[in-house]
């Protein structure tokens, strides 16, 4: 019932592309490496956790490696384009850049309606499996799991 | 019954179900409990113990329950949101059980309202009072929990079940809404305020959309999937891939269908005297169409280039509110302790028709708030405001997205899926009336959470897509309709669909209610055929006009 990209875009699933997708990595390290620095700029560490400080980049990781050729080709494409950028307004590749530079590109690319699709696939995957993750959504105070300690009861309504 | 595979393509069946999900389930539960032998082919899995199956997470969830399918895209109006959960009980897993009736001028839009510039609306060839006695039915199966509410009428029945309590979220929208002379009302859930049916009242958990381990929440599999079963006349095979509706001898028969099972990829083909087709709108004008034959050439029942058109969704937006107070807003079930219903039809002096209903929100996927309401923020930003997730008031609008005939649902010869079929592609782009719905449900949500004292709001724009409708939308007329009355496919005397497919237009409510009335309608039609069936006279136009007689 919610608004999830994902990365369904453009997927279309054909044997072929299975076949690539099981034959070869998925991304380079040069790509992971800017995926990585766009969800640790997108979920920075402090008080609370952030990205750096859970497993969201391999289940971030895992969902794209899942995904079908043509949907990867999509992500390979849209990540070259994040590093066009920042080697155009800052000599160098996203991973490479100092934090400030990081952050101005990631918010063009927020901003971008071009960029749009691959950025809200990147960005809601990202938060949905970040606030799955224990460590993170009790940092924000919500209680988890409760079934089997009998859940919670609610007192009665004074309206 | 002897479930082995020789034994299933050596027999007929009297009906073959594809599909087990909200719709499918109804109609093996009344149609086995009526002595019929049932096969229901269901793509996903049967997780039979939902205590130790499911996880309160839900990520961990996403691969058991929602559907993985892929789909090409056209115009502004689909962003594949999920919400078409598989497996035995389909959505019915993952669904936040509102479970409301549609309003009598719902069936009537047409009439009520003309038809709003680029829509193809009709008035649909049933009324609510023909449907009354059905909704009553399926409230009892359900469960449903609720009081009577300031829009249902006097005479409306009770609930089966008495409304759960109110939390701190809903006590603190509801005054505001009162404050701006907006009536509220907790909202008919099909969640257990007390033990029903041997199963567990609710524990107020919040993780509704994970699948409710407790059975608390109706849930298809374990209310009707399993009491089929127990009737000995249920042939439940999960893991089937439909691929085609077959049709050997007659135009107006189809003979049985043909599934693959996704393990071992091996190909299977059934015969059954009647086949009822429940899967969900997108899916299941794709698999009419890639059923084409030599006596329907543009796809099973399309004669009239009707299947998969008229295709509409509710257009959805949630607001959140952060205020100073502690709510515990990721407890509770989670959608539906509050709502409020004022408006959800437009007045004369309104450039809209149609309207939007509110409700409200609760849980522990707390993710959601930060992919919607939250999705222009990241960084601090977005930490910052998730940190006060508890204390936020969440809010949800369901807006009355309207059916046109070119927002439909076709397949693409040109791409095919990893069993060789042609994938499903999507037309649909929003109407102005569906923005202008979307924009008055917009300015509500931000006037009543202004009225809560909201510190900070933010809403969801543009509008996501949610509850798919139409494709096969009911009439009297071929020429603007897929299915009948009684949701047969038009020129196929013997196959039928179940679902929100066959809506023709969809309210701003909830629609698990009304597409579970409908299957209760069709399936006690059905069973009163079969009485001349058993006379041995075919399901023909000529034995249902028998049956009309009869009635």
């Amino acid at each position: 019932m919610f608004d999830v990209y994902l990365f369904d875009n453009i997927r279309i699933r054909t044997k072929d592309a299975l076949s690539i997708r099981t034959a070869q990595g998925a991304f380079s390290p040069e790509e992971h490496a800017t995926i990585q620095t766009m969800v640790y700029c997108m979920l920075p560490s402090d008080e609370k956790p952030g990205a750096a400080d859970t497993q969201v980049m391999g289940m971030l990781m895992g969902i794209m490696e899942d995904q079908a050729a043509e949907q990867i080709l999509f992500f390979k494409s849209e990540l070259a384009h994040v590093n066009a950028m920042a080697r155009s307004m800052f000599g160098n590749d996203l991973a490479m850049l100092p934090q400030a530079s990081v952050e101005t590109i990631v918010t063009q690319v927020s901003t971008s309606p071009e960029r749009a699709l691959f950025w809200y696939a990147l960005r809601n995957t990202s938060v949905l499996c970040f606030y799955s993750i224990p460590e993170v959504y009790t940092s924000i105070g919500l209680p988890g799991p409760s079934i089997d300690d009998g859940g919670f009861e609610i007192p009665e309504a004074k309206e | 019954m002897d479930n082995t595979q020789e034994s299933r393509e050596a027999c007929t069946y009297d009906a073959i179900i594809i599909g087990a999900g909200a719709a499918g389930a109804v109609f093996a539960h009344e149609l086995t409990r009526a002595g019929w032998q049932v096969l229901l082919l269901e793509m996903g899995k049967h997780h039979t113990q939902h205590s130790k199956d499911f996880i309160e997470n839900e990520m961990a969830m996403w691969p058991m329950v929602w559907s993985n399918a892929h789909y090409d895209v056209e115009g502004n109006g689909f962003h594949r949101t999920p919400n078409l959960g598989y497996g035995v009980g389909g959505g019915t897993l993952v669904w936040t059980a509102v479970a409301l009736r549609f309003f009598a001028r719902d069936f009537r839009f047409r009439s009520r309202y003309g038809s709003p510039a680029g829509s193809s609306v009709e008035d649909w060839p049933l009324t609510l009072k023909s449907l009354e006695p059905y909704y009553a039915r399926a409230e009892r199966q359900m469960g449903v929990s609720g009081a009577k509410t300031p829009w249902d009428s006097k005479s409306r029945p009770d609930y089966p079940n008495p409304p759960l309590p109110q939390y701190k979220t809903s006590l603190r929208l509801r005054q505001a809404m009162n404050t701006l002379g907006i009536r509220s009302a907790p909202a008919p859930v099909a969640i257990n305020s007390r033990p029903y049916q041997e199963r567990s009242e609710c524990l107020h958990c919040g993780y509704c959309r994970s699948g409710c381990r407790v059975d608390a929440k109706y849930q298809a599999d374990k209310v009707l999937v399993a009491a089929a079963l127990e009737t000995g006349k249920l042939d439940l095979v999960t893991r089937a891939v439909v691929t085609s509706i077959d049709m050997a001898h007659s135009r107006h028969f189809v003979d049985g269908v043909t599934y693959v099972d996704a393990d071992t990829l091996c190909k299977h083909r059934v015969r059954g005297r009647t086949v009822i087709v429940c899967n969900n709108p997108l899916e299941m004008p794709r698999l009419l169409l890639n059923s084409a034959n030599e006596f329907h050439p543009n796809g099973l029942g399309n004669h009239f280039d009707q299947v998969g058109r008229n295709f509409f969704c509710h257009l959805g937006s949630i607001g959140m509110g952060i205020t100073d107070e502690q709510l515990d807003t990721a407890i509770g079930h989670n959608m539906g302790n509050v709502m409020s219903l004022d408006f959800c039809k437009s007045g004369p002096d309104q450039d809209e028709k149609g309207g939007f209903m509110l409700v409200g929100l609760n849980g522990a996927g707390a993710g959601v708030a930060a992919v919607d309401p939250l999705r222009r923020f990241h960084g601090t930003e977005l930490k910052q405001r998730m940190q006060r997730y508890n204390q936020s008031l969440l809010l949800l609008a369901f807006g009355e997205g309207l059916p046109a005939a070119g927002n439909r649902v076709t397949i693409d010869p040109s791409r095919r899926d990893e069993f060789g079929l042609p994938v499903a592609k999507v037309s649909y782009s929003l109407l102005e009336n569906d923005m202008k719905v979307f924009d008055a449900s917009v300015r509500k949500m931000r006037s009543i959470l202004e009225a809560a004292d909201a510190r900070e709001i933010h809403i969801t724009a543009p509008p996501f897509d949610a509850h798919p409708m139409g494709t096969m939308r009911m009439g009297k007329d071929p020429r603007k309709s897929a299915t009948d009355r009684y949701c047969r496919v038009h020129g196929v005397s013997n196959l039928f669909v179940g679902g929100a497919a066959a809506f023709v237009t969809g309210s701003s409510v909830n629609p698990t209610l009304t597409l579970h009335a409908l299957a209760l309608r069709t399936a006690e039609r059905l069973i009163r055929t079969r009485a001349h069936l058993d006379k041995g006279r075919a399901m023909s136009h000529e034995a249902e006009r028998a049956v009309e007689d009869d009635a």
